[in-house]
C-alpha cells in the first residue's frame, strides 16, 4: 500500500523574484557588463592615483 | 513578440488548409523547403488577395534566418501586391522594424507615423508606440555618436601631446593589471545570447583601448592631482558602458532590469 502523500504532485523548487516573461538582462550579463565597467574605471582611477603619488615623490626627492 | 506580430501569427494560422500545411511545415530544419513551397503557392495564385499574407510570412521566415535584405524585398512586394489589405500594414510595420535595426530612423518613424494615423485602434496603438520607441532610439544613437566623437578627440589630443604613437609602447601597467579580467570577460561572453555577447565583447575591447590610452597618457605626463584624470576616467568608463548597451540594442533591457531587477 502506497502512501497517499507520495502520489500528490509536489513543488520541486521555488525561485523568488523571477518573472519568466521578463525582458530584463540576466544576472550574469548584468554582472559582466557592470563589473567590467567598474573594473575599467577602478583601474584608471588607481593608475591616476599611483602616478600622481609618483610625481609627488619625485618633487619631494628634488 | 509584440502585439502586431502576435496578431499576424494568429491570422496566418487561420488560413486555408493548403496554406496552413506550408506554415506548419516550417521547422527550423526546413525553412528553404517551406519557402519554396510557399513561393509555389504564390505563383499558383496570381492576383490572390492572400498572396500578400504569404509574402509577409516568407519575409518573417527570412528574418528569422538573419537574411534581412531578402525579407525587405518580400515585404516591399507585399506592399505593392496587397494595397489596402491588413497584410500591407503588417509589411509596413516590418519594414519600419528593418529600418530601425539598420539605424535608418527617419524612414522607420515615417512608416510608424503612417500606421499611427490609421483609423483602426490596433494599428493606431502599434504605430504610435513604435514611433515613440524609434524616436527614443534615434536620440540615444545621436548621443552615442557624440560620445564616440568626444572619446576619439580626447584620445587623439592626448596621443599627440604625449609625443605621438611611440608614447603608446610598451603597453602601460593599467592595461596589464586588468588584462586577465578582460580575457575572462571575453571568454564569458561566449556563453551569452548574441546581443549580450556582443555588448560584453564591446565593453572588453573598448575597456582595453581606454586603459591603454589613459595609461600611456598618465605615464607620459604624470598628473599633479588625481581628481581630474580620475573623474575623466570614470566618465569614460560610464560612456563605454552606455555605448556597449545602446550599440547592441540592450537599452530597453537595461531599463527593465533597473525597474524590475535582473532575471
Amino acid at each position: 500500500m502506497t502512501d497517499s502523500r507520495d502520489e500528490r504532485p509536489r513543488i520541486l523548487g521555488v525561485r523568488f523574484g523571477v518573472n519568466p516573461n521578463s525582458s530584463s538582462l540576466g544576472v550574469d550579463v548584468t554582472f559582466l557588463l557592470f563589473g567590467g565597467a567598474l573594473a575599467v574605471a577602478t583601474s584608471i582611477v588607481l593608475g591616476a592615483w599611483l602616478r600622481s603619488r609618483g610625481k609627488k615623490a619625485e618633487q619631494v626627492g628634488q | 513578440m509584440c502585439l502586431a506580430e502576435a496578431v499576424a501569427v494568429a491570422a496566418l494560422l487561420a488560413a486555408d488548409p493548403a496554406f496552413d500545411a506550408i506554415v506548419t511545415s516550417a521547422t527550423s530544419t526546413s525553412h528553404e523547403q517551406a519557402l519554396a513551397r510557399m513561393q509555389e503557392w504564390v505563383d499558383a495564385h496570381p492576383g490572390d488577395p492572400e498572396s500578400a499574407r504569404a509574402l509577409v510570412w516568407m519575409a518573417r521566415l527570412r528574418r528569422s534566418d538573419g537574411r534581412d535584405e531578402a525579407a525587405r524585398a518580400l515585404l516591399e512586394r507585399a506592399l505593392r501586391e496587397g494595397p489596402g489589405t491588413e497584410w500591407a500594414l503588417h509589411a509596413e510595420k516590418a519594414l519600419g522594424d528593418l529600418d530601425l535595426e539598420a539605424h535608418r530612423y527617419a524612414p522607420a518613424i515615417a512608416r510608424y507615423d503612417h500606421l499611427a494615423g490609421l483609423p483602426a485602434p490596433l494599428w493606431r496603438y502599434v504605430g504610435s508606440s513604435a514611433a515613440g520607441h524609434a524616436r527614443g532610439e534615434r536620440t540615444r544613437f545621436r548621443i552615442l555618436i557624440a560620445i564616440l566623437a568626444a572619446l576619439a578627440a580626447l584620445s587623439l589630443a592626448r596621443v599627440i601631446r604625449a609625443g605621438g604613437p611611440r608614447s603608446l609602447w610598451p603597453p602601460p601597467a593599467e592595461l596589464l593589471w586588468l588584462l586577465p579580467v578582460l580575457l575572462v570577460l571575453l571568454a564569458a561572453a561566449a556563453a551569452q545570447e548574441a546581443p549580450e555577447a556582443r555588448a560584453v565583447v564591446s565593453l572588453s575591447l573598448g575597456g582595453a583601448a581606454l586603459l591603454w590610452l589613459n595609461g600611456a597618457w598618465l605615464r607620459a605626463r604624470p598628473p599633479r592631482r588625481m581628481a581630474l584624470p580620475a573623474l575623466l576616467g570614470l566618465g569614460q568608463a560610464l560612456a563605454l558602458l552606455y555605448c556597449a548597451m545602446v550599440w547592441n540594442g540592450l537599452w530597453d533591457k537595461l531599463v527593465d532590469t533597473i525597474a524590475m531587477g535582473a532575471q
